[in-house]
Formats: structure tokens, C-alpha cells, sequence
């Protein structure tokens, strides 16, 4: 595999492409959902992941006699974690959800607009799913020999700037800029 | 200034004053084409900066924000707990000033700067302030505008760019703006300059730039209702 910055870089494009396509009122509900999401995961994450390897794991675990139980423990959470993002977003493209009703910029700069959003959504997205699979040490990524981690200075670089990890210590600002967002798309 | 030690007095001073009145003609053509009603609106905001900027009037905005930083920090800490606020407010260790004595003077000419910004774009402002203002400094292109607009380029150029002569590059003799762009000197006096804005509001530069993005996200979201 190649360096993970490099994928990285490709999921973001491809939201930008989406964004091109939808335009960029309907990605902007996205964008509202997803801080919403990472606002849940990281104001709850802590207790939920309490609950979740003290009360439920431990006894499923011990019920299936399951042995080296650290990488399933952590897979598992980085499953529970991606799942709720990946449902949102599903659920976000998927249906009708809130969608600012004004008609987009003409020309250059609805396209730059369009990007811009895209590359947010973006960000929002593939920074929040890597976050957790750093932090959780990519389960069975790094066992079964499909990534290394080995960084390169870009990738430490970035790692630094993924959504969770500015947000982690005020989560309550994606709460507000999430209600902003909705306010302004309310408004007339 | 710049070319003493390379040419003569002469050529010296016939080359400022051709600068001087390249800049004076464009700020005028501005003027000309705002109206007077945007230029008094702008020198206003020139004024009102250069006073928050070099006289005690400063040292009370600074109160005044680390006052009101004081108390969003203490309930952001405290998790909007008011009893947590309480016991937070009365013993405020750990809490630093969000302008400590050190960012006292970048937070100042910020200021300045905001004041010039807020001066020239009164009469562009999108809410329903901005349209108020703009009927109100909606004015016909005049020679009034013109003299009103050279004299906000003159009070800029006087109180702007001995500021700026201080710390480019470009002030030494012989290094064009060009070249000036490629040294080293220049890039960490930016990149200083982003950290040192980014240290003014309290944040770090990355945070600083998803601030800048949060903002556009907004702009945009209000352009799309």
C-alpha cells in the first residue's frame, strides 16, 4: 500500500467530485450532520467505550473464551465508532435531510464554492475514520500486513490536524458551529 | 529612505514623491469611485484605529477583552457549570490572560488593522446593519471622494509603513521585492506573523486556519439561504 496520506487525499477528492455534482447546499446538510456526529463521539465517546469494554466485552469475551482480546477489543471499537459516522452519512445521502434552499453562485465560483465545501466534508469524514484507527492502533490493519506504520513527515503532519484530535479537549464548539449552521439554514 | 546609501539626495527625493503621488492618485481614484459618504465612513475607522492603537484608549480594550475572555474561558472550563463557574471565578489559577502583556502590541495594531478594514467595508457589510449602512453611504462618484480617499492613503501610508520599513526585507538597498519573497528572513517573519496573530485570539496556527474555514463555511451557508 502506498503512502496513507495518498488515500487519504483520494476519499477527499471524491467527496469534492460528489459535492461538484450534488452542489454545494445539499453537501452543507452533510456537513451539519457530521459535526454533529463527531460532537456525539467525542462528548460520549469516553463513557460509551467505558461501557462498552467493562460491561460488554469482558463478558462476551469470557462467555467465547476469546484469547489475545486486545486487537478484537479495539477492532470492534473502531467498528462501533466508523458504523454510527458511515450510517449518518449513508442516511445523509440517502435521504431527505436539510439542505440550504438558495440557488447556487453561477460560474467560477459556485465550482470553487463547491469544492471548498466538498473538501470539508471531506476532511470531516476521512479525518474523523483515521482518527480512530490511530488511536484504536489500525486492528488487523498492521497484523495482516495490509498497512505499515511507517509515516511519512506529511502524514505526521496531517495527523495532527484530523478533526477529532483539534476538537477532543472542546467538542462543545462543534455544538455550536453545528447549531449556527442550522440557524442560518432556517432563517429566511 | 530606501536608496540612501546606493544614490544621491536627488533622485532620492524625486523618487518619493513620484511614489507619494502614485499612491495618493490610486487612494483618490478609490475615493472617486466609493463617494465621499464610504471615504468618511473609512477615515473613521482609521482614526478610531489609530487611536486604539498609540494612546491609553488601548490599554482599555485590552482590559475590556481579557475581561470578557476571562469570563468565556472560566465557563468553558467549567462546562457551563454555574457552580463550577463560581468556584472557577474565585480562584483563577491556571486561567491566562488572553492578551498577556508580551501580545499587548501585535493585539493593538490588529486592531488598527481591523478598524481599517471595518472603516472600508461599512458600505459592503451583507446583514441587515450592512443594508442600512449601505443607503445611508450610498453616494455619487465626486471630487470630494477623490480628496477625502488620497488623504486616508496619505494617513495609511505615514502610519503603515514605517511599521512595515521596520521588518521587510525590501527595506535593504538593492534586494527587490522578488528576491525579498525567496529569503528565509522573509518566510519565518510570515510564518512568525501567522503564529503571532493565531497567539493574539488564543489559538495555534492550525487552529487558527480551521477558525478561517469555519468562517467560510458560514459565509457560505448565509450566501445559500
Amino acid at each position: 500500500m502506498g503512502p496513507i496520506e495518498v488515500l487519504w487525499g483520494i476519499i477527499i477528492l471524491v467527496f469534492i467530485m460528489v459535492t461538484l455534482v450534488r452542489g454545494y447546499q445539499r453537501e452543507l446538510g452533510i456537513t451539519i450532520l457530521l459535526l454533529l456526529v463527531l460532537f456525539v463521539e467525542l462528548y460520549f465517546g469516553d463513557r460509551i467505550e467505558s461501557i462498552l469494554v467493562n460491561k460488554v466485552f469482558k463478558q462476551v469475551f469470557a462467555l467465547f473464551n476469546v484469547k489475545n482480546t486486545e486487537t478484537l477489543q479495539n477492532f470492534l471499537l473502531v467498528v462501533t465508532y466508523q458504523s454510527l459516522l458511515l450510517v449518518v452519512l449513508f442516511l445523509g445521502y440517502e435521504g431527505r435531510t436539510l439542505s440550504f434552499p438558495g440557488a447556487p453562485r453561477p460560474g467560477m465560483e459556485g465550482v470553487l464554492i463547491s469544492i471548498f465545501i466538498g473538501a470539508v466534508n471531506g476532511w470531516l469524514v476521512t479525518g474523523t475514520i483515521w482518527y480512530y484507527l490511530d488511536k484504536y492502533n489500525y486492528p488487523y490493519l498492521v497484523e495482516w500486513g495490509i498497512l505499515k506504520p511507517e509515516w511519512t513527515k506529511t502524514a505526521q503532519v496531517l495527523m495532527k490536524y484530523l478533526p477529532p484530535r483539534l476538537f477532543e479537549g472542546r467538542p462543545e464548539v462543534l455544538a455550536v458551529f453545528a447549531a449556527l449552521l442550522i440557524f442560518i439554514s432556517v432563517r429566511r | 529612505m530606501l536608496m540612501q546609501q546606493t544614490t544621491g539626495p536627488d533622485v532620492q527625493t524625486w523618487q518619493g514623491v513620484i511614489t507619494l503621488a502614485l499612491f495618493l492618485v490610486a487612494f483618490g481614484a478609490l475615493g472617486w469611485r466609493r463617494g465621499y459618504r464610504r471615504e468618511l465612513a473609512a477615515l473613521l475607522g482609521i482614526f478610531i484605529g489609530y487611536k486604539i492603537w498609540t494612546t491609553p484608549l488601548g490599554d482599555k480594550v485590552v482590559s475590556y477583552v481579557n475581561q470578557f475572555g476571562f469570563m468565556g474561558l472560566v465557563a468553558l472550563k467549567a462546562g457551563f457549570d454555574p457552580q463550577k463557574m463560581f468556584e472557577l471565578a474565585a480562584n483563577p489559577q491556571g486561567i491566562s490572560p488572553l492578551i498577556s502583556p508580551e501580545r499587548k502590541e501585535a493585539f493593538l495594531f490588529f486592531a488598527f488593522l481591523f478598524m481599517v478594514m471595518l472603516g472600508y467595508g461599512a458600505g459592503y457589510l451583507g446583514c441587515c446593519i450592512g443594508s442600512l449602512l449601505r443607503r445611508l453611504l450610498d453616494s455619487p462618484p465626486s471630487l470630494v471622494g477623490f480628496i477625502l480617499g488620497a488623504i486616508n492613503g496619505y494617513l495609511l501610508i505615514i502610519w503603515l509603513f514605517p511599521t512595515l520599513i521596520m521588518v521587510l526585507p525590501t527595506a535593504q538597498p538593492g534586494v527587490v521585492a522578488a528576491r525579498a519573497a525567496e529569503e528565509p528572513s522573509t518566510r519565518s517573519l510570515i510564518l512568525e506573523g501567522v503564529k503571532e496573530f493565531a497567539g493574539v485570539l488564543g489559538l495555534e496556527p492550525g487552529q487558527l486556519l480551521v477558525a478561517f474555514v469555519g468562517l467560510g463555511v458560514l459565509w457560505v451557508a448565509w450566501k445559500s439561504r
